[in-house]
This record gives structure tokens, C-alpha cells and sequence, in this order.
């Protein structure tokens, strides 16, 4: 797999490619594999508690939606999974900053139109997509009230595209979200990546939807 | 519960208490417990794919074999595993960074015995008991502003003494040893520095070679 040129993606990129080829090796099986960002890549289940699925972490720190779209053959479909739990999009909205008050529905909903052709392709090749919507961001966060509206507005669209194509949605602010619709900071390291009690909630959210 | 102190460990040992009664509240059951420090707690089977269900982290960072003992029975017996997999002993070492020479016996025995205890309480609930050896340091100073944590031929030394005698008890005792120093070390017998992040905690490669090593072992 090509590298990208950033030093964390691609020496993880690295370490993928060798165990991708060693799972080849192996022969086997898995029945999910987790393909997203940082918050994916830094998603232990096991220290959340046990599950009997055999599950494949592929997170990427710092991925955007393209990075993920181009190793979408090699890190989900060619493991041959059967669902695949699908959380990307902050690092495109962190990342793109200009977008102002007028312009943002329509870059959202750019970024919105290539999740769909992840999960399609997905879909073309039978594996069932589960969409996780966006996590919100703390007031750590540089102008984190015009970020969770883009966020808000990328997982409304997230969810009325999800249920009209029958695929199972997962809203993460439900279980880390407080009263004031941003996020409970016990439940994160720095505004951005959850805490073991933030992974916590999240696996018991994918428990209760028999996702794991 | 037992508070050690350490306020990492502690709020990690608050967490893992709300998890444990989460997983017996839900009858979930794990087969195979990692037990361990650091190391443990970050190593994630959910990176290689091949491995089988059931697994139950109870790593904390910053772990010692004086104060594990006191949360064996809460995080480990309590879920009557099938296997348990014991990685401990590094911290005992690098939070007496003073050991004197004609100390340094003493505290090998010492450290064994406390090894020794935990196996023995881990056995009465009848399960298999894997233990890991003590991983080796690199040349990477732990931290840069203590200059202690520097002396990694010093500790590679004290580690391979303690690995020999929990190897001869293991041995003895027909317990499994999993040595992960031969696969993770280089020529000079220190932790290859390409499987190392900080010269003692490991990588996604590191931790890759451990999980081939338990994957021969027959761990996983």
C-alpha cells in the first residue's frame, strides 16, 4: 500500500500492511473489522470487556475520509469481514478549517457524499456497513460550538441516509454527550479522544446493539 | 478496595472495578485474562484478528508485584478464567532505581517470592497460568529528565536474573514460560530499539513478535 507522507499514518501503515499479509498467510476469518481514525485505532475492546466475535482493529491515526476511501480495499474488503464498524470524518472537518457559517452545509455535505461511496462499495461487496456517527468535541477544542454544529449536521445526514438504506447507525453522543450538547469531559483525554471510561461507554453502546 | 497510592493506578483500578461488575452483570464470561502492567494494558488482540473470543484485558500501568496481589481476586479469580496470562515485574524494578550490589540477590529472591505467591493463589481456581518474562529495556532513556532510568545494561541484567530463576520455577512447577526477550531483543541483548517506543514500553511491532510468540506458545 502506497504511503501518504505523514509520519504517524504511514508507520502504521507499515505495521498494517505486515499484519494484513500475515492474516493472509493465516488463512482465516474475522467477522468485523473497525476502520477509522484514531479514535478506531485507540478502540481496545478487550479492556472494555469480552466479546465472541473476532474483531480487526484498522484505525489510522489522523485519517481523512480520502485515506480511508483508498485503503478501503486493502484494510476491510480483502479481510473478508462481515460487518464493518465505519467512524471517520473529524480529521476532514479539523482539518478543513475555512469553512464559515454560510459555506459549511455545503462542505459537509462534500465530505457526506464520499462516507456514501465508502459504504457502498462496502455494500457491493456484502459486507454490511454499521455508520457511527461523529463524536463531538470539547471546548478544548479550538471553536468546538461551530464544530459540533458540523458535526450535528454531518450525523443528521448520516442518520436519515442510514435508516432509508437499512443499515444500522450508531450515535456515540448519546452515552457521552452532557445536557449542554457537547461532550462530558470525564469521558476524555483531551477534548478529542476518549478516556478508558469513554471506550467503556462505546462498547457497551455496541453491546447493546449486538454489533459485538 | 485496596488503594496503592499511585493516583494512575488507582482511578485504572477504580475503572476496571465498574467494568468487572458490568461483565458479570451481562454473564459474559472470558476464557483467557491478561494480567500485567503497562505492557499488558496495551496490547490489543483486536490488532492482529487472528485471535479467538473471550479475551479479557486486566492490565494497569504502573503495576507491581507487591501491589497486584491485591486485586488478583477482583479482576482475575472471581471470572474463574480458563487461562491467565502474567506479565509482571518491570516497575518493581524501576521504582528502586537505587539497589545496591550486594542487594541486588535479595531482591531477585524477594521479587520471585511475590511472584511465586500470586501463581499460587492464581492455581487454586484451576486454570492454565501462562508467565511472560520480563521484556528487556533498549537503549532509549525512559525519561529524559531522570537520568536513572538511563542505566538499561544495569536493569537488562537484573532482568535476565529474574527471568532464569521464574524460568528454573516455572520449570518445576510445569507451568508454561513464555520467553519474549529472544524474539524482541537484538544482538546485544537489549530490546530492539525498532520494537520500543520509549526503551521499555513496545510498539505495534513489538507487541506483533509477542503475539507470534504466544501464538506458538498456544496462548491464543
Amino acid at each position: 500500500m502506497k504511503y501518504i507522507g505523514e509520519v504517524f499514518q504511514d508507520r502504521r501503515r507499515d505495521y498494517l500492511d505486515i499484519r494484513n499479509e500475515y492474516y493472509h498467510q493465516q488463512d482465516s476469518c474475522c467477522d468485523i473489522v473497525m476502520l477509522g481514525d484514531s479514535i478506531t485505532e485507540g478502540f481496545n475492546i478487550n479492556y472494555c470487556g469480552t466479546t465472541n466475535k473476532v474483531i480487526i482493529n484498522s484505525g489510522i491515526s489522523g485519517d481523512r475520509l480520502r485515506n480511508l476511501h483508498a485503503r478501503l480495499e486493502v484494510d476491510a474488503v480483502k479481510l473478508k469481514p462481515k460487518q464493518v464498524v465505519l467512524m471517520i470524518g473529524i480529521n476532514d472537518l479539523l482539518s478543513d478549517k475555512p469553512n464559515t457559517i454560510d459555506n459549511y452545509k455545503a462542505n459537509v455535505f462534500n465530505l457526506f457524499e464520499e462516507y456514501m461511496k465508502i459504504t457502498e462499495s462496502l455494500v457491493k461487496h456484502n459486507i454490511i456497513p454499521v455508520c457511527c456517527g461523529i463524536i463531538k468535541t470539547s471546548q478544548f477544542e479550538h471553536n468546538h460550538m461551530f464544530m459540533n454544529q458540523q458535526i450535528a449536521y454531518f450525523n443528521k445526514l448520516l442518520e436519515k441516509y442510514s435508516n432509508e438504506n437499512e443499515i444500522t447507525y450508531i450515535d456515540y453522543n448519546v452515552v457521552l454527550g452532557d445536557v449542554y450538547g457537547s461532550i462530558d469531559d470525564t469521558f476524555f483525554s483531551d477534548g478529542l479522544h476518549p478516556n478508558e471510561k469513554g471506550y467503556f461507554e462505546m462498547f457497551k453502546l455496541l453491546k447493546q446493539h449486538t454489533i459485538i | 478496595m485496596l488503594y496503592t497510592g499511585n493516583k494512575y493506578v488507582d482511578s485504572k483500578a477504580m475503572f476496571m472495578q465498574v467494568r468487572n461488575e458490568y461483565i458479570k452483570s451481562k454473564g459474559l464470561k472470558p476464557n483467557l485474562i491478561f494480567f500485567g502492567d503497562s505492557i499488558t494494558e496495551g496490547f490489543s488482540p483486536l490488532n492482529y484478528g487472528l485471535v479467538t473470543d473471550g479475551i479479557l484485558n486486566c492490565g494497569i500501568g504502573g503495576e507491581r508485584l507487591d501491589t497486584a496481589m491485591a486485586r488478583v481476586d477482583r479482576d482475575v479469580l472471581q471470572f474463574r478464567p480458563d487461562a491467565v496470562h502474567i506479565m509482571l515485574g518491570i516497575n518493581d524494578l524501576l521504582h528502586y532505581p537505587q539497589i545496591q550490589k550486594h542487594h541486588i540477590e535479595n531482591k531477585i529472591e524477594q521479587l520471585l517470592n511475590l511472584y511465586i505467591d500470586i501463581i499460587d493463589v492464581v492455581l487454586t481456581v484451576d486454570c492454565i497460568i501462562y508467565i511472560g518474562s520480563v521484556i528487556k529495556l533498549a537503549e532509549i532513556p525512559y525519561d529524559e529528565q531522570n537520568h536513572e532510568f538511563t542505566n538499561y545494561m544495569y536493569y537488562n541484567e537484573i532482568i535476565e536474573r529474574l527471568n532464569t530463576k521464574l524460568e528454573d520455577y516455572c520449570k518445576l512447577h510445569s507451568i508454561q514460560f513464555i520467553d519474549y526477550n529472544c524474539k524482541l531483543t537484538n544482538k546485544y541483548n537489549q530490546l530492539n530499539v525498532s520494537y520500543t517506543t520509549d526503551g521499555i514500553h513496545l510498539n505495534e511491532k513489538g507487541y506483533f513478535e509477542m503475539f507470534k510468540a504466544m501464538k506458538s506458545a498456544g496462548v491464543l
